[in-house]
């Protein structure tokens, strides 16, 4: 069944309420889920991956070590603690031109994606490394509203559950040698002029966890909650 | 150097709005006008008691759009405006495009079903509405005689069909708005559903007279214009439209933004033109007839339609005089601010919107530029102790509220299971205050405040710093800075209070639609009516599209 980027959203939303994230993080972890999905990205599978290491389990404090672009995660989710590192490196920015930032034990550095991307207006170059489930070097390259992944022949040293984000306040030299994948306003347009079109099992699963904020109903609120009285004439 | 913010987003100045040259739905005529847009009845399939399926086709300049309308039997004892109802008199969609025999069946097996069914990209608005018992067989029994029916009993009820619920926006499966506006006519918010509501208003008048002429095709007649005009399209709202003001605060400010521009620049005009004056006492003539016609049967209502009524005659007789000693240095902002100093809010906001009447060439651009891209974001450069302050200049209506007291906490909002609608529950008489939606901006802004300053190691912090700490503010951080530039972003009372009336929410957002004939049902739920007045298709045009406001039951002689 398709669905609309709002349902994904708002679905995803209440899911994160369900699961314990506080008001605010919830809507960032929403967003990330919901603008994987649209980019065809698998978002509500991913989701459903993760809810084993989230579920009752929100922890969005981060603890920044003397170095500070050094984080050890600590196989904690990117859902929980991945806004506030972005905010956190995007304020350091400023003092900086360029930052490097290495993150280890990173158990799913593909929530990332969506985070660079919307701060992508304000900063100039960020670029995303990581390694996939399957050993594959991942690279995604961000510049104002567009997204490039792609290979590069660059020798670029990058562990298991290890991140590197780079971000400048100047154009980068760095380039793919090969494009591909490119995502832009232009591209989500298309996809939302098909609507999304999440895995059915995953979507039911975190269709039952939203259900988690739902209040049921008695007669007294059914009556107090929405008005009654003379409603058909 | 910060600003105080004016006051016009209170709860009680926000129930006292009334619609206006800016509302959704004379923005949309007027455009509907401009670009010549024409409607076809594509088809019109009902048997002689008005049940099956009609098809409108919209042409625009690039697009084609279509209302499929479907109507259907149900028992009286399933009729209800509830939003827990399940079955509908008629149900509709605005489809995109020119519709196909397989897209009219894919839509007649879900659109009837409503919240049940599905919907898809290419739908951009989904509406049902029942019968009004009052009225739809009167006027058919009228009609089907040879005879009108008594104007005085259209306005007593308003309408043939009264909606239930207007959706779009990506619910159910329909076209989310950021397509809508980049892939379609309808940029503006709500344009693509007032659209749809005027159209079934539309079908609501062919839909009798259908049924009225297979009862005794030898004697039925149409309704007559004057009568047919004063009918709108009805609607029940409820606490569904509450949450969306505070979800959508920088859209908000748009609105309220862009309707006190338009005082200002008027305000800035030296002096009063005679002729635009006695304009000006005609309309306000007309408003206070509208005001003495229309029927509610609520107290609360009855009482502030009465108080505003005296009022507006007090504000003709002192506009009077003004108009005797013409000449005088007499300006629209020092009649504004008389009626600011001397009359209530409902009467203040009547003569403003009729003031506004006067200045197309002022308000229709500013109407045409209500939307918003409603980013919300953190400037994670700013101190926590500039954000204190920040909270001290903006939010001082909400640091003073002492939350210890039951009665500032009373209400709770929530998403109710049932149909997953917005609901209001008593915190300390029902369950599921532990599931409360995070609305209570003024509570939340508060323990913000209360916790950052009574822990001065972090005033030096910046949010950055802050919020890698204490990440469980993080939304409501983010909705302070992003609405220190929105001076209309937040309703500035405490929405958890024991005194609460959720109805001036639900008025607020409606006058913006363009909602006339206010006529609550409790503090929670009202009916209103939409292009009550308005021309129907065939009569509209350059001369009418903008005359019908306050329309009375002598507004068509």
């Amino acid at each position: 069944m398709r669905y609309s980027f709002y349902e994904v959203y708002v679905t995803a939303l209440r899911a994160f309420s369900g699961m314990g994230f506080p008001y605010g993080a919830d809507e960032d972890a929403a967003f990330i889920i919901a603008w994987l999905e649209l980019n065809n990205f698998n978002g509500i599978k991913l989701l459903v991956n993760s809810i084993d290491i989230i579920d009752n389990r929100y922890s969005g404090e981060n603890k920044i070590d003397n170095n500070e672009f050094i984080i050890n995660l600590k196989n904690s989710s990117v859902l929980m603690k991945g806004p506030a590192l972005i905010d956190y490196f995007e304020s350091k920015l400023g003092q900086k031109k360029k930052i490097e930032i290495i993150i280890n034990n990173c158990l799913d550095a593909h929530y990332f994606i969506p985070l660079l991307y919307k701060i992508s207006p304000k900063i100039i170059f960020s670029k995303l490394i990581y390694l996939n489930s399957n050993n594959k070097k991942m690279i995604y390259v961000f510049k104002k509203n567009l997204l490039q992944a792609g290979l590069s022949s660059h020798e670029i040293a990058i562990e298991k559950k290890q991140v590197k984000i780079i971000m400048s306040s100047e154009d980068d030299l760095f380039f793919l040698d090969k494009i591909k994948r490119e995502i832009s306003s232009s591209t989500m347009q298309n996809n939302l002029a098909k609507s999304l079109n999440p895995n059915i099992e995953d979507w039911e699963i975190i269709e039952k966890i939203a259900q988690r904020t739902f209040v049921p109903e008695s007669e007294e609120s059914r009556i107090k909650g929405a008005g009654g009285g003379d409603d058909n004439d | 150097m910060l600003q105080k913010t004016p006051n016009h987003m209170t709860l009680e100045r926000m129930g006292s709005r009334y619609p206006s040259r800016l509302s959704f739905s004379r923005s949309m005529l007027r455009e509907m006008v401009k670009e010549n847009w024409k409607i076809i009845k594509a088809k019109f399939d009902l048997d002689k008691d008005g049940y099956g399926t009609a098809v409108y086709e919209l042409n625009t300049p690039n697009q084609i759009y279509s209302l499929v309308c479907f109507s259907q039997y149900i028992p009286e004892e399933d009729r209800s405006d509830r939003v827990i109802a399940e079955k509908w008199d008629t149900s509709y969609t605005l489809h995109s495009g020119k519709i196909s025999e397989k897209n009219l069946d894919r839509l007649r097996q879900n659109i009837p079903l409503q919240e049940a069914g599905r919907s898809s990209a290419n739908e951009l608005v989904m509406s049902r509405a029942n019968k009004s018992v009052r009225l739809f067989e009167k006027v058919i029994e009228c009609l089907s005689e040879g005879l009108q029916p008594n104007i005085k009993e259209i306005n007593a009820v308003g309408y043939l069909l009264r909606t239930t619920a207007v959706y779009g926006n990506g619910k159910f499966g329909m076209s989310d708005f950021v397509r809508t506006k980049t892939a379609t006519h309808f940029s503006q918010p709500f344009r693509a559903e007032m659209l749809a509501v005027y159209i079934i208003r539309e079908f609501s008048v062919d839909l009798v007279e259908h049924v009225a002429y297979h009862k005794n095709p030898s004697k039925a007649v149409k309704l007559s214009n004057n009568i047919k005009q004063h009918l709108g399209i009805g609607n029940s709202t409820g606490l569904g439209m509450a949450p969306f003001i505070i979800k959508h605060p920088t859209l908000i400010h748009q609105w309220m933004s862009q309707y006190e521009k338009t005082l200002n620049e008027i305000k800035l005009i030296k002096n009063i033109d005679k002729k635009q004056f006695n304009k000006f006492i005609k309309l306000l003539h007309k408003a206070k007839l509208y005001l003495d016609e229309v029927l509610t049967f609520d107290e609360y209502q009855k009482n502030k339609n009465y108080n505003s009524s005296v009022d507006l005659n007090k504000v003709i007789k002192h506009c009077e005089k003004i108009s005797l000693n013409a000449g005088s240095a007499n300006s629209w902002k020092e009649l504004i601010e008389h009626c600011e100093n001397n009359y209530n809010y409902d009467t203040q906001e009547i003569v403003k919107v009729q003031i506004i009447e006067l200045f197309p060439s002022i308000a229709d651009p500013l109407a045409n530029d209500m939307s918003d891209e409603e980013n919300m974001g953190i400037d994670t450069k700013q101190t926590i102790l500039s954000l204190i302050n920040l909270i001290k200049n903006k939010y001082d209506w909400a640091i003073n509220i002492d939350f210890k007291k039951k009665n500032n906490t009373y209400l709770f909002w929530y998403i109710s299971e049932e149909k997953l609608e917005p609901r209001l529950g008593e915190r300390y008489n029902e369950k599921g205050a532990e599931l409360e939606q995070p609305l209570g901006i003024g509570k939340m802004v508060n323990e913000l405040y209360n916790f950052a300053i009574n822990l001065p190691s972090t005033h030096k912090l910046n949010i950055a710093e802050f919020l890698l700490k204490f990440p469980e503010f993080r939304g409501i951080i983010r909705r302070i800075q992003t609405l220190s530039h929105y001076d209309y972003g937040e309703i500035k009372d405490n929405i958890l209070s024991k005194q609460t009336l959720p109805l001036n929410m639900l008025r607020f957002k409606l006058s913006f639609f363009g909602a006339s004939r206010y006529d609550p049902k409790s503090d929670r739920w009202l009916r209103v009516s939409f292009f009550a007045g308005a021309p129907f298709y065939d009569n509209l045009s350059s001369n009418n599209v903008d005359s019908w406001g306050f329309a009375t039951m002598n507004s068509y002689n």
